[in-house]
């Protein structure tokens, strides 16, 4: 009944066409796979650039924060130097000031007694480093 | 005393919130006690004090009088003074060393010529006293006589009564409480202060020692420094910077605080421990200077390496009565520094004019 109504070539061709339907339909399959992968990858880009700039923020941070340590740094030892020339200028005064006034005292004068120590002074530790 | 009868002061300038002035009215109040007349002259006079205090043109130079001439930095009346015939007496309050102000030429200049001045009012001065042994030692350099020590510049009878009246509870009783009271100014290292208390927080952890500093703000570079010292320490919590503070506020802090700790690397003779010291505050201070004759040898500090002093001030934190020994050795050699006592040195002095 059929081969009266399809011919030969027609059944090739609804066959063929048939194999064809499945193959784009295998196609669109991996086709709505890529996509969700490309979404999937493009989300992924989307976190590791939110990434990628939060380290930047936190970098630019630390470059501001090592700038001030180090700016905050260089004034500590600008002052622990000042501190510590200045107690080398003093010493020095203090040694050429009794020098002075014990070649006055020598020559008759002198500075009215005090009392003696009575307590001691506290010394740094064995173990200071500074 | 030859019959004198008279005995009037000259200081340079005079404030109300100077430590040399607070000495020259004490001086007055003393030699008022004592049964003179005496009159206190300057030639830059604050507004508060017109009236109290009368400008030096106003002066009568008489060889009947005895002037105290109070000697610090250089001043333009200075061979006015030396000219007049009255019988001069020299006070030395130390003048800073010029090797503190390299940055400050003008200031180096004034105090050079405040030194300078020292020696070319040698020859008109009859006799000399100092406010530390360390002062009087630097006028026997220069070549004065026999110049004695009377440190007439606080009224202990006035502190103890500030203090009878100051509150007891203004800061927290949980914390040990460390003060310094001093200009804000590099000479006075209260960023080393920062360091003893980054070492302290090393040894009993943070909240637990806090650092008070009060004095005005005389170098604002370095007040800036010290902030950020403070911030890159991460001691923001344990540092408390009051500032300038009244005197009722600065008796408030000194009463309430556990220990006064300075580390000045000059002091001509540091008034905040005297007072310190009178509101029953014990004291570790850096032995520059003056700070000999003020402290006594009691609390006297040799070294400057802070996790040294930090384990020093550790010692007193974990021995309470290590402290009041400190106290109390404090107390007794405030003694010298009463009424009494300056009184009767002021008239010896005097009665060997």
């Amino acid at each position: 009944m059929l081969t009266r109504v399809f011919s030969l070539s027609a059944w090739q061709c609804l066959i063929r066409d048939l194999g064809n339907l499945h193959h784009i339909d295998l196609l669109l399959q991996q086709d709505a796979r890529k996509t969700e992968q490309i979404e999937q990858l493009l989300q992924q880009d989307a976190r590791k650039t939110e990434q990628i700039e939060q380290l930047q923020t936190e970098l630019h941070r630390c470059q501001h924060q090592l700038a001030a340590v180090r700016s905050n740094f260089a004034k500590q030892i600008h002052y622990e130097v000042q501190s510590l020339q200045q107690r080398i200028d003093q010493q020095a005064f203090d040694r050429q000031i009794n020098t002075l006034a014990q070649i006055d005292s020598a020559s008759g004068t002198d500075i009215a007694p005090q009392s003696q120590p009575t307590e001691t002074v506290e010394d740094a530790p064995a173990n200071s480093s500074e | 005393m030859k019959g004198f009868h008279t005995v009037h002061q000259f200081t340079p300038a005079i404030a109300t919130s100077d430590g040399v002035s607070q000495g020259v009215f004490y001086t007055q109040q003393l030699l008022r006690e004592l049964g003179f007349f005496s009159i206190v002259y300057a030639n830059h006079i604050d507004d508060a004090l017109k009236g109290r205090v009368l400008h030096i043109d106003e002066y009568h130079p008489s060889a009947n009088n005895v002037l105290f001439y109070h000697h610090a930095i250089s001043h333009k009346h200075h061979e006015l003074i030396m000219g007049f015939p009255d019988l001069r007496v020299l006070i030395y309050h130390n003048i800073t060393p010029s090797h503190f102000f390299k940055d400050s030429p003008h200031l180096q200049e004034i105090v050079d010529c405040g030194r300078a001045q020292l020696r070319t009012a040698l020859p008109h001065i009859t006799a000399s006293y100092a406010d530390s042994r360390y002062n009087a030692n630097e006028l026997v350099s220069v070549g004065y006589s026999n110049p004695v020590v009377i440190p007439a510049l606080v009224d202990m009878g006035r502190c103890l009564a500030r203090a009878e009246k100051a509150g007891t509870n203004c800061l927290p009783s949980d914390v040990f409480n460390l003060l310094f009271v001093g200009r804000i100014v590099s000479n006075k290292n209260q960023h080393q202060l920062v360091n003893v208390l980054y070492s302290l927080q090393e040894i009993f952890g943070k909240d637990r020692v806090k650092l008070h500093l009060i004095g005005k703000v005389s170098e604002p570079e370095y007040m800036d420094f010290i902030n950020a010292h403070i911030s890159t320490l991460g001691l923001a919590n344990m540092v408390n910077i009051v500032g300038l503070a009244s005197d009722e506020l600065l008796y408030d802090y000194m009463c309430c605080a556990d220990l006064f700790l300075g580390l000045s690397e000059h002091e001509g003779f540091c008034m905040p421990v005297l007072e310190s010291i009178c509101c029953g505050l014990p004291v570790l201070a850096y032995k520059a200077g003056g700070i000999e004759t003020t402290l006594g040898y009691a609390g006297l500090l040799s070294c400057k390496a802070s996790n040294a002093i930090a384990q020093i001030v550790a010692g007193y934190i974990k021995d309470p009565a290590k402290l009041e020994t400190l106290r109390q050795s404090q107390q007794k050699h405030l003694q010298q520094f009463s009424g009494a006592h300056l009184k009767q040195q002021l008239r010896e002095f005097l009665n060997g004019l």
